[in-house]
């Protein structure tokens, strides 16, 4: 039998051949020198590919994917790639009119078809009516999702023009939105009308619905992300990890790697002993360690002429491991005998070198449950989850003679140039770190990562620019998620409802490094004379733990709003009421609030959601499906910090405004530039923002910890006030005149503490038969101040309640105990929420008076999740009379716990 | 195990206009070869480099396969290569099996849909997450099974019928075809033969190694819809973790032929908690005859977990399973 020809319908290419046939490219990879390629090249095939209306006749390798060659030969970088497995979206483009994963999709697949990007969407530099809509409605927030979004909505739309919510909800369904946005880009597809109203303390421009500065560039694909930086000449790197939790590293044997055609370098604790600070505050961690102490600990990383040629040299390193006993528990890690991961003991030290918990304690415990009535007793068990912000970790490295430059998504360029800069011992003006868009973080981009690191090193080594691109699953164990706690409870009470004693005995996994504090807070939501609280942050060999999105809150929230409701329960009386009588009043009953609005966030949720009406006691009923409400509450801390702006009037009348912030999805170049136009009575559009790029900004604090908004725009304004007085003094700035006015800030609050607050409430069904929870009805009512953008920061709340709705009921990395790997890292193992799994979140706010931050302005980033878990547990409480005290309430523990 | 891969590893592709070329293909080169239908089961184990074949067999350009088409005496045949969207499209299925359109609409999400086949849906592998990460289990050709000591994640394995494997099939149209007297109409070279979709999906007793009859160099051709339960009241629901996307942690097909409010003939079909697609023989047995009311509905329910064996953290799909069998019995049909 003669061999059948690869290609039997090449000829199919033929008939395209009229439109703008481009010249056949020639595409390998990064495309370097000639003698560096691969030494066995790869099959290809010519295909063509008709993209937004061009002609590209390609050369591709067999084993592209579409995505790749749209990305990487192509430049067309709007499609993202967020898990490369059908498992996200972000990659959807449409063939022949007809939406596809284009990372599940070999490219030869396309050829002779028509690929439509979002790049061809806009007409120039006119947005489509669908792109319009989505700025309107506050589509993207960090916008990696985007793309992705608007693709299923266009061919949903070409399908069914007007279409109904349940049809949008069901189009989009195979697009993740990690920032989970989900109700305004159904919003936007409906064009429907939205409930958001100007602040009730609206100002000029402060307070006004403001569609982000920047949306524009996020719904046409221009917007640039760290993965979508492209150097000359650059490398791809690519990291092998640990299959193992704990294990000593006899010999690392890079040679054969290193002989491998393409292969440039390859970097492992033999020839690297970098210390990566910000990964570990007590001990040292090193980019490459020896033992490694969790699965997906770097062992060493490769830089190469491309990715599948960097991917080859990791399977050619030879590691020899020597396992050593490993724990995943927290508890299990500190009782005796247990395997030490860190010299010294497991108990991570609570500062230098003292090894004991973390204790709070106020009043008499002892005297405080002598006096209770009623006094519980319960346990709760949280889970570690994964950040899965939908960006996954890249670093672009390079360096011009002794200076390095370093693309990040990073929550920070201020303090990413602080820890390279320190890491590489190297004085900090040699370190530029720039962060045009990133793809959200929700606490894992804070810090400087290891990839930075990784890329520099490898960066210098080669003397080539480095780029280092994370998968999804690494992604999930190399970087961090949520820590995974243990939290024992007491709490009494008196026959009326008040609380006179409170313990908390907690255990938190850190996994094997310090990267956050392991806290447990919740307690302090109460007024009480007698506390205790002793937290245990304890070393495991689980991946690493730090920042997620109010970090210590949703699950110690979870907690104690659990005994909470149980207390109200026991005592018969209404949560609302009980709340109502137990709430601080001042911080840790001592400490008076600036401003405080919780009570009153509480009365008016539960009229809104009309509680009096909803509420019963729990537990009654034996129907199919069963409806129960619930209600929690919670605080963050909006303090006042360091931060810095610059400001720059121009003889033509417009506004600079440099700041170093990044906006991971929050809208902070949009803040920022609302509180300039505020402060300097101009229209919104004569006022640009300078971002993302330590060479053109000055320091900002971190986009973490919420702090934004109330530091960086004090700055904002305080040189605003500076440049006022200038304009005063010297008038106008003329022809290429400018007037500069920096300030930096650092407001102190002197005997007062500024928080945030937030009440929510909960309605859903529970279908007992198939253990599933659906979330019928959420109303949350915040106080973050005064709402200087309405439009975004109900944005905000959205996306808080629903990633806090996947936590309650989807999301837990799971471990295998006998080799402590964990099974299901990923989009899909994850379950995070969908299009489909989330309800209309109904948002207001209370906004009172407070004297500090911009305008009154207090934190809104990370309030909006803390309450949430605790809400869904108390509704599924009330629903079925079960509380179920191991997260997340997954079909499975719901089945159980009604079994 | 547990290395994380993410980059496609050298393959060389063929493109056959023809199944007589595919087969050719698939004769001469082996257990070298992989046969590539939509690719989204196909391109995890390529991108894990737990799966390397130097062949890859692309059936895309195949148009005879991708047909559906009604047959003389009122059945339909759906083309391997149709995909999954097309299934839940097509008038006659909706019509006539409107429960495959459904249990087609429920698999995994559009954009999957959009290019999955429905030969890739009844032919994928297990997504037991051992296995597919590359540990050396008895499925993948070692000696040890990693999801059933009492220390394992095995909240997603199986219940029944395990034999040192505890995989379970994944797909969601397997069990409406098992329930449907499906056939499955397999090529080798010139040799055709016709399996019975029951008789398709092989448990590890017989095979450990394989999911399904299918061996290197068979091809399957097409799917053969008898009209025998089209006028039946056949009864799909599937339970996953989210509203979409995921893959069924039990998903049941019940096909009852009623007359006069008693089932008259029934085939319960169950499926994500044993090694293949299970028919219920003994509820089928214990209700045929009976009145289809809740009774009747609950005795299914309990017969439908006698002998199950649950590992550590998958009990809840005992309750699962019953729960889904009675309403199988006892509710309408939802359907599109
Ligand atoms: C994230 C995700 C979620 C999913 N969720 C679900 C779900 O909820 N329910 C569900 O049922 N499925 C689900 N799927 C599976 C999806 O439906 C299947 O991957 C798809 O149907 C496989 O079809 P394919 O055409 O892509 O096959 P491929 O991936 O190309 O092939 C799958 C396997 O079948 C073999 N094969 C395919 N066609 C033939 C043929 N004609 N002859 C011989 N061998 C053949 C291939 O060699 C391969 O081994 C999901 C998949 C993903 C990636
Ligand atoms: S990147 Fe393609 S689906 Fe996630
Ligand atoms: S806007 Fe959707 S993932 Fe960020």
């Amino acid at each position: 039998m003669g061999r059948i020809s690869r290609r039997s319908f090449i000829e199919r290419t033929g008939a395209l051949a009229a439109a703008t046939t481009l010249p056949t490219l020639k595409l390998r990879g990064a495309a370097q020198q000639v003698d560096d390629q691969p030494a066995d090249p790869a099959p290809t095939t010519r295909i063509t590919l008709r993209v937004n209306g061009e002609t590209h006749e390609l050369e591709v390798e067999d084993r592209w994917t579409l995505a790749e060659v749209l990305r990487d030969h192509l430049g067309l970088t709007g499609t993202k790639v967020g898990c490369d497995r059908g498992e996200c979206g972000a990659c959807t483009v449409r063939l022949d009119g007809t939406t596809v994963y284009s990372c599940s999709q070999l490219a030869v697949w396309a050829d002779g078809r028509a690929v439509s990007t979002v790049e061809g969407l806009a007409d120039g530099d006119q947005l489509n009516a669908l792109q319009q809509r989505f700025v309107a409605h506050d589509g993207p927030q960090c916008g990696f999702c985007t793309a992705g979004q608007l693709m299923s909505a266009s061919a949903l739309l070409d399908d069914t023009p007007n279409p109904t919510r349940d049809q949008v909800r069901e189009g989009l369904v195979g697009n993740i939105c990690r920032c989970s946005n989900y109700n305004r880009y159904v919003e936007a597809v409906l064009d429907g009308a939205s409930a958001d109203a100007p602040s009730a303390r609206a100002l000029t421009t402060v307070g006004a619905l403001t569609p982000r500065i920047d949306a524009p560039e996020r719904v046409t694909g221009r917007a640039r992300y760290t993965g979508d930086v492209r150097l000359p000449g650059m490398l791809y790197a690519r990291v092998l990890r640990s299959p193992h939790p704990h294990a000593r590293v006899r010999r690392v044997d890079t040679r054969p790697a290193e002989r491998l055609p393409g292969v440039r370098a390859v970097i492992s604790r033999n020839t690297c002993d970098v210390v990566w600070t910000s990964g570990d505050s007590r001990n040292d961690r090193f980019l490459f360690n020896d033992p490694v102490r969790f699965v997906g600990d770097p062992v060493a990383a490769v830089a190469a002429v491309d990715r599948h040629t960097a991917e080859e040299a990791l399977e050619a390193i030879v590691v020899d491991y020597e396992p050593l006993n490993f724990v995943l528990d927290p508890e299990e890690a500190l009782r005796p005998g247990a395997v030490e991961i860190q010299p010294g003991g497991n108990l991570s030290p609570r500062g230098r070198g003292v090894r004991e918990p973390e204790v709070y304690e106020r009043g008499d415990l002892d005297a405080g449950f002598a006096a209770s009535d009623v006094v519980l007793e319960d346990a709760f068990t949280s889970k570690h989850i994964n950040n899965a912000q939908l960006e996954p970790r890249v670093s672009v490295a390079r360096w011009d003679g002794d200076r390095l430059t370093v693309w990040t998504p990073t929550q920070g360029i201020s303090n990413c140039q602080r820890d390279l800069a320190r890491d590489l011992d190297l004085p900090p003006a040699d370190v530029r770190v720039v962060c045009e868009y990133m793809g959200g973080g929700f606490g894992n981009k804070n810090q400087c990562q290891d990839s930075d690191l990784i890329a520099a090193v490898l960066a210098r080594e080669t003397g080539s620019a480095v780029k280092l691109e994370y998968t999804r699953k690494e992604d999930f164990l190399g970087v961090h998620g949520r820590w995974p706690t243990r939290q024992y409870y007491r709490v009494g009470a008196t026959r009326d409802g008040t609380l006179q004693a409170i313990e908390l005995r907690g255990y938190s996994g850190l996994g094997p490094h310090r990267k956050s504090s392991g806290g447990i807070a919740g307690i302090e939501l109460f007024r009480c004379p007698n506390v205790r609280r002793v937290v245990h942050p304890t070393y495991t060999n689980m991946t690493v733990s730090a920042n997620f999105r109010g970090p210590a809150y949703p699950q110690g929230v979870w907690g104690i709003e659990s005994m909470m409701d149980q207390m109200a329960h026991e005592l018969e009386i209404d949560p609302v009421a009980f709340h109502l009588k137990n709430v601080s009043r001042a911080y840790l009953d001592e400490t008076p609030y600036t401003s405080w609005a919780l009570p009153e966030c509480i009365a008016r949720g539960a009229e809104i959601f009309g509680w009096a009406s909803r509420w019963r006691r729990a537990g009654a009923g034996d129907v199919a499906v069963r409806r129960g409400v619930g209600m929690a509450t919670g605080a963050f801390s909006a303090r006042t910090g360091r931060s810095s702006a610059v400001l720059r009037l121009d003889g033509d009348g417009h506004l600079w405004v440099h700041v170093g912030v990044t906006d991971i999805g929050t809208g902070a170049k949009t803040t920022m530039a609302l509180l300039a136009a505020e402060a300097m009575e101009m229209r919104l559009d004569d006022v640009s923002v300078v971002w993302g790029d330590t060479d053109r900004c000055p320091y900002s604090v971190g986009e973490s910890g919420s702090r934004t908004t109330v530091q960086t725009g004090d700055a904002v304004l305080a040189a605003a006030a500076d440049l006022r007085q200038q304009l005063v003094v010297q008038g106008p700035p003329r022809g290429d005149a400018v007037l500069v006015a920096e300030a930096t800030t650092n407001p102190r609050i002197e005997g007062m503490a500024r928080y945030a607050s937030a009440a929510h409430f909960v309605e859903l069904e529970v279908d007992v038969a198939v253990g599933h929870v659906r979330v019928v009805r959420y109303v949350a009512v915040h106080e973050s101040g005064r709402i200087l953008n309405p439009l975004t920061s109900a944005s905000q709340v959205k996306g808080g309640v629903t990633i806090g709705i996947g936590m309650a009921l989807h999301e837990e990395l799971r471990y295998d105990r006998a080799t402590g790997i964990p099974v299901n890292p990923g989009y899909y193992g994850a379950r995070v929420m969908t299009h489909l799994d989330t309800p209309e979140i109904e948002v207001h706010f209370v906004e009172p008076e407070d004297a500090y931050g911009p305008y009154g302005a207090k934190a809104i980033g990370e309030p909006p999740i803390i309450p949430v878990v605790a809400a869904i547990g108390n509704a599924i409480f009330n629903a079925t009379g079960r509380r179920l005290h191991e997260l997340p309430f997954s079909r499975d523990r719901i089945l159980e716990a009604l079994a | 195990m547990a290395v994380i891969r993410d980059v496609i590893p050298q393959l060389e592709l063929f493109q056959p206009t023809s199944a007589d070329d595919a087969l050719a293909l698939l004769a001469e080169h082996g257990s070298d070869a992989w046969v590539y239908a939509g690719g989204l089961d196909t391109l995890d184990w390529f991108k894990d480099r737990v799966r390397r074949p130097r062949v890859v067999v692309d059936l895309g350009g195949i148009d005879s396969l991708k047909e559906i088409r009604s047959i003389a005496d009122g059945g339909i045949e759906i083309g391997a290569m149709a995909r999954l969207i097309d299934v839940v499209e097509h008038a006659e299925i909706r019509s006539q099996f409107p429960a495959l359109a459904y249990a087609a609409r429920s698999a995994a999400s559009p954009q999957i849909r959009n290019i999955g086949t429905i030969g890739g849906n009844v032919s994928q592998d297990t997504r037991c997450w051992y296995y597919r990460d590359g540990w050396t289990c008895y499925r993948a050709g070692g000696n040890i099974c990693y999801a059933s000591p009492p220390t394992a994640m095995n909240r997603e394995h199986c219940i029944l019928g395990a034999s040192r494997c505890v995989a379970v099939s994944p797909s969601d149209t397997a069990p409406v075809l098992v329930a449907l007297e499906a056939e499955m109409v397999v090529r080798r070279g010139r040799d055709e033969r016709v399996v019975s979709a029951e008789d398709y999906f092989v448990g590890p007793e017989i095979d450990i190694e394989r999911m399904t009859v299918l061996e290197p160099g068979d091809l399957l051709m097409l799917i053969r819809l008898p009209s025998t339960w089209a006028a039946a009241r056949v009864y799909f629901e599937k339970v996953r973790d989210r509203d979409t996307w995921d893959f069924p942690l039990v998903n049941v097909a019940t096909a009852i032929q009623e007359s006069g409010g008693m089932i008259q003939d029934v085939r319960v079909v169950v499926n994500g908690v044993a090694p293949t697609p299970v028919r219920l023989r003994a509820v089928e047995n214990a209700i045929r005859g009976k009145a289809r009311n809740e009774q009747t509905a609950e005795q299914a329910g309990n017969i439908a977990i006698q002998g199950v064996a649950p590992l550590t953290h998958n009990g809840f799909k005992v309750n699962l399973l019953k729960n889904l069998v009675k309403r199988s019995i006892r509710d309408e049909p939802a359907n599109l």
